[in-house]
């Protein structure tokens, strides 16, 4: 149990929330990337379905998914631990703006970064959908409602 | 009293905030510039535009933001706390139901078929973040650099091992010079 231990729990959030910017899928694409690609304590159909949970519940799915990964991982203490390592980052990082707040610009290199950031969500959110769907898709059924959920997605 | 008043509004905005995202901008906008007058519109702009190029969740970059402005660190503390707590007593409900239940014939077979729409929704925010960053928005038509830069990626993403969000910061400062 020790691979499990709450501190390496409160590191991986920490360094997940830290490091992962943009919102929505983004962070569960590197909760997926590191927890059930890398480590292997998260099976994809877990990872699928902390998701669905995470998206479903209100609030923020970057802590709804802390929670069930930490409390998946080593019961409420273990969800006790994500949910810390994930709030510290915003927390310093907002207020130390805050504190310098002036007035912000946005300027040409800024704009820059962002462009090419998305092209990298874009290629993240690629790798994932695959390896994802290859799990979750086992009957022609299956294939199906990814298609129409899909197709209702990107008309409304 | 003022960090009583920032921990329950943001947990109000914690609590009523379904669909994540961008979809709770409207409910953190009106309790904390309107209602509120924490912040400025235009500092709530500039928060928009921070969260975008810093981590962590739009909500919670405004509660620790706006809390700071108001009350200092502590504030900062208040309002985070807050925002972060109805998800947290929420979801570790359904945490101890989902691990309780998820054996059960009748919701595993929810879940598997929720799985596959997952799936597509993931797909579909995928479809918005290429129309995003690939189409140029005047023509219409593919930017060949970021096609490049996304097909680069990809390959990193597929065949090394590498943290997405370092393929997603080595993105972006290719993009610093690119674009």
């Amino acid at each position: 149990m020790t691979k499990n231990s709450l501190f390496t729990i409160f590191f991986i959030s920490l360094r997940l929330s830290a490091s992962t910017i943009g919102g929505g899928y983004i962070l569960i694409a590197a909760m997926r990337r590191i927890y059930t690609e890398r480590l292997r304590w998260l099976t994809e159909e877990e990872m699928l379905d902390i998701t669905a949970l995470a998206q479903t519940a209100p609030g923020a799915s970057a802590v709804n998914a802390a929670v069930l990964t930490g409390y998946r991982l080593h019961g409420m203490s273990g969800a006790a631990a994500a949910v810390l390592g994930t709030l510290l980052p915003p927390l310093l990082i907002m207020s130390v703006l805050a504190a310098l707040y002036g007035t912000f610009h946005e300027t040409a290199w800024i704009a820059g970064l962002l462009t090419g950031m998305q092209c990298g969500m874009a290629a993240v959110l690629l790798h994932t959908v695959f390896g994802m769907t290859k799990s979750a898709v086992k009957k022609p059924v299956h294939l199906l409602i990814f298609a129409v959920i899909l197709l209702a997605m990107l008309v409304f | 009293m003022l960090y009583l008043a920032l921990f329950f509004q943001f947990f109000l905005i914690g609590a009523l905030s379904f669909g994540g995202g961008y979809a709770s901008l409207t409910l953190i906008q009106s309790t904390v510039v309107e209602k509120q007058g924490w912040l400025t519109s235009a500092e709530f702009a500039d928060i928009l535009t921070l969260s975008e190029i810093t981590p962590g969740p739009i909500a919670l970059n405004a509660a620790s933001f706006a809390g700071f402005r108001t009350a200092g660190i502590a504030g900062s503390i208040a309002a985070t706390l807050g925002c972060a707590a109805p998800s947290c007593i929420l979801v570790s409900v359904l945490a101890v139901l989902y691990m309780k239940y998820r054996k059960c014939a009748l919701f595993s077979n929810i879940l598997a078929a929720v799985r596959p729409a997952v799936c597509a929704m993931i797909a579909s925010s995928f479809m918005t973040i290429v129309s995003i960053a690939l189409i140029e928005p005047s023509s219409g038509t593919p930017n060949a650099v970021s096609v490049m830069l996304f097909a680069g990626t990809s390959l990193l993403m597929f065949t090394q091992k590498f943290p997405a969000a370092a393929v997603i910061l080595f993105s972006g400062m290719c993009g610093v010079f690119l674009f």
